[in-house]
């Protein structure tokens, strides 16, 4: 049943829906949130059986909404010259459910990109205006890191000490030592210590597959219960089919199918839409009206527009000792930002990381791992495969990815999802910058694999591209250049705000969670501060 | 950049992941929504080439005595699209053994085995690539194999491995550096 009109309607429970949530019912707001997805059972989880590996090739956990198909999802049409793979999740936590936690915060050249750069844009706010949000999240989700690394500006003390590097960590940095290049332990929403009601990690790994105890930071085991506990009304299985406006051009709720299928619509003062990079765009394009004919928030033509990805590449070392890369926590135990920041000379602007990724299991190893490289059949098989379980290391490349526009989410005119709402369809071609920096990366990964000791060298190439969905409501001070000011609010429509992978100007060469809470929080305060203008 | 079908099979986020993407979307076969259990002749045939796929040797099992075959027949019960990959992986090389001698797949000698399974792996990349993944599947699944190689599974009620706590000595020259990030200024 729709309640009485709520003071602030959140669209979406994952990073930044539910970062929204918690703070604004903190402050007093009443906040309904719409979830299309529902809570996830912990105890189910695939990380809890011991078939846990086939859920990365099928079945109901599978990160791709296309192979997975619950009732709750929404098919993806990908095109252009790399159609990507996406991946998301739809649940109370969203893609938080299965992230592998890596909790790295953007640089402060990453906010004045067009500035140092002459590429891309600026955001309209700096790194130290974010970075009191950065630590609020992190308190909030609970991280386990090591403060004082020179790559990234001096940060508060981690909430608990770093998860164990294990032998493939050590050995990489030694790897990196040897070259004189940085690493350094990465920050992991995965909690080393008891913290905040929450157990310490038991290092069982398998973490992308949903972590059963609680100790990774997925936002139903950190804000909702707080939030639920502080008046927050959270929603599930309710789809949202439009964002509504009224006569004036204000956001006045949204339309819902609920559990029953039925349409519903919940009314409220300021509409925060949170539903991912490509989520979000696909709501604003659907919310067409006489007053906005393009979609809402659209005048710009830029919804969907400068949609990003983070380029990625994979290169596995085998080592002859083992390595143990399936024992422990997923996460990052550790990176180098050795080349994150622009030097021209490379022949590309901006940068990347390399990270240190542990491995799933001895099927993921057969199957091919990360390189996509089974392991040989027949009379080597055995041999072939000691060489590489348990001995890899992996070395993940994640570049900065510049937006384009043409790279972009619309609405699939054919494809429908099971409650006849147009699907999303992403169009996306990696630029030439990116590939440049890709080939670059997997020389210097290469080369840090060797100096570890690698014996040899799997290569995954240039992959499809998959992770992290970026920009397609951007922030910017030019209501024709973006779609959203500094504090997330649409040019267009005042009570209506965009926060989530979609607001990012630019992508930096960091995985966005931790980005996508702080902002999150902010955006909260942003509304609770102008909050008379809502009455 | 064109991808072509193999570029994509073998570069996505992982080779698994992307081999179930084609399996979900761009499968030859539609899976029968009653996809009959093999018959006699397939479950030889499915034997001897599972044989082939993980054989015996190196201290190690061939895939068929650990359970794989009874470990198939029930996943493809169960997923209508697997008795389906497994069948039309089966008609090839039963079509191949035909053709090239005149007899059923799973009479032939060892080597004429592997004869018609790298044909099947030249010719129909993604028909092979898929019974060798769910032969793999059938193998790694079991916990006799995972003694014999040394993986522990840790399930979630007991007790984690053991690891070594974070040691901060191993950052000592990294501390040493200079600052690597650019400063911005504010505004």
């Amino acid at each position: 049943m729709p309640i009485e009109q709520a003071d602030v309607l959140v669209i979406g429970s994952g990073p930044a829906g539910a970062a929204v949530a918690k703070r604004l019912t903190e402050r007093g707001a009443k906040v309904v949130c719409l979830e299309q997805g529902d809570w996830m059972k912990p105890n189910q989880y695939p990380s809890t059986q011991t078939t846990w590996e086939i859920a990365l090739q099928r079945g109901p956990y599978h990160f791709n909404p296309n192979i997975r198909k619950r009732p709750e999802d929404y098919p993806v049409v990908a095109q252009g010259a790399n159609p990507p793979s996406v991946l998301m999740f739809n649940a109370v936590g969203g893609s938080t459910i299965h992230y592998t936690a890596h909790w790295p915060r953007l640089h402060p050249s990453d906010f004045r990109v067009k500035t140092l750069d002459g590429v891309a844009a600026d955001w309209p706010i700096s790194y130290r205006e974010l970075e009191p949000y950065y630590d609020q999240n992190d308190r909030e989700m609970g991280v386990a890191g090591l403060a004082g690394d020179p790559a990234n500006p001096p940060r508060s003390p981690r909430p608990t000490p770093p998860l164990p590097l294990g032998v493939m960590g050590e050995t990489i940095g030694r790897g990196f030592d040897k070259l004189g290049w940085h690493w350094w332990v990465s920050d992991n929403g995965i909690i080393s210590r008891a913290y905040d009601g929450r157990p310490a990690c038991d290092l069982h790994g398998k973490c992308m597959l949903g972590c059963p105890i609680g100790a990774k930071a997925s936002t139903d085991v950190t804000y909702w219960p707080k939030a639920l506990k502080q008046g927050a009304v959270l929603k599930t299985r309710c789809r949202v089919r439009e964002i509504t406006v009224d006569e004036q051009g204000r956001a006045r709720g949204a339309l819902y199918y609920d559990p029953e299928g039925k349409l519903q619509e919940q009314t409220a003062r300021v509409v925060v839409l949170s539903a991912n990079g490509v989520g979000s765009a696909r709501l604003l394009l659907l919310s067409r009206s006489k007053q906005f004919p393009q979609g809402l928030a659209n005048t710009s033509g830029l919804v969907g527009r400068n949609f990003m990805l983070h380029p990625f590449r994979f290169l596995e070392g085998q080592f002859a000792e083992p390595m143990d890369g399936h024992i422990g926590p997923f996460g990052i135990p550790a990176y180098s930002q050795q080349f994150y920041e622009t030097d021209t000379s490379r022949g590309f602007v901006r940068g990347y990381m390399l990270m240190l990724e542990r491995s799933f299991g001895p099927l993921h190893h057969a199957w091919g791992s990360f390189v996509g490289k089974p392991v040989p059949w027949g009379a080597s098989h055995h041999q072939e495969m000691k060489k590489r379980f348990p001995h890899l290391i992996r070395v993940t490349v994640l570049g900065e990815d510049l937006p384009v526009e043409a790279n972009r989410v619309e609405l699939d005119p054919e494809v429908k999802d099971s409650s006849g709402i147009p699907a999303p369809r992403v169009v996306y071609s990696y630029s030439e910058n990116s590939l440049k920096m890709l080939g670059h990366a997997a020389g210097t990964a290469r080369q840090a694999l060797q100096a570890a000791g690698a014996v040899e060298i799997l290569d995954s190439g240039v992959i499809q591209p998959a992770f992290h969905l970026l920009g397609t409501a951007r922030m910017g001070t030019d209501s024709k250049s973006s779609v959203v000011n500094a504090w997330h609010q649409s040019h267009d429509v005042k009570n209506l705000f965009i926060v989530d992978g979609s607001s990012f100007a630019t992508s930096g060469a960091v995985n966005p969670t931790s980005t996508i809470g702080a902002l999150a929080l902010r955006c909260a305060d942003g509304i609770w501060e102008r909050r008379r203008e809502w009455a | 950049m064109k991808f072509t079908r193999r570029k994509f099979l073998g570069t996505t986020l992982a080779g698994s992941l992307a081999a179930a993407a084609a399996s979900a979307n761009n499968s030859g076969v539609s899976p029968k929504p009653d996809s009959a259990p093999l018959d006699a002749d397939q479950h030889e045939a499915l034997r001897a080439a599972m044989d082939e796929i993980v054989p015996a040797g190196d201290g190690m099992p061939a895939a068929s005595a650990v359970g794989g075959l009874d470990y198939l027949e029930r996943v493809g019960r169960e997923e209508p699209q697997i008795a389906a990959d497994l069948q039309q992986a089966l008609d090839s090389l039963e079509r191949l053994s035909k053709s090239r001698f005149q007899a059923a797949f799973a009479s032939l000698s060892s080597p004429q085995r592997v004869d018609l399974l790298t044909a099947l792996e030249t010719n129909s990349p993604d028909i092979f690539a898929k019974l060798r993944d769910h032969v793999y599947e059938s193998y790694y699944t079991q916990p006799k194999v995972w003694k014999l190689i040394g993986y522990e599974f840790y399930p979630t009620n007991e007790s984690g491995p053991r690891m070594k706590p974070f040691d901060e000595s191993v950052l000592a020259k990294v501390r040493a550096m200079p600052k690597l990030y650019r400063e911005v200024r504010q505004g």
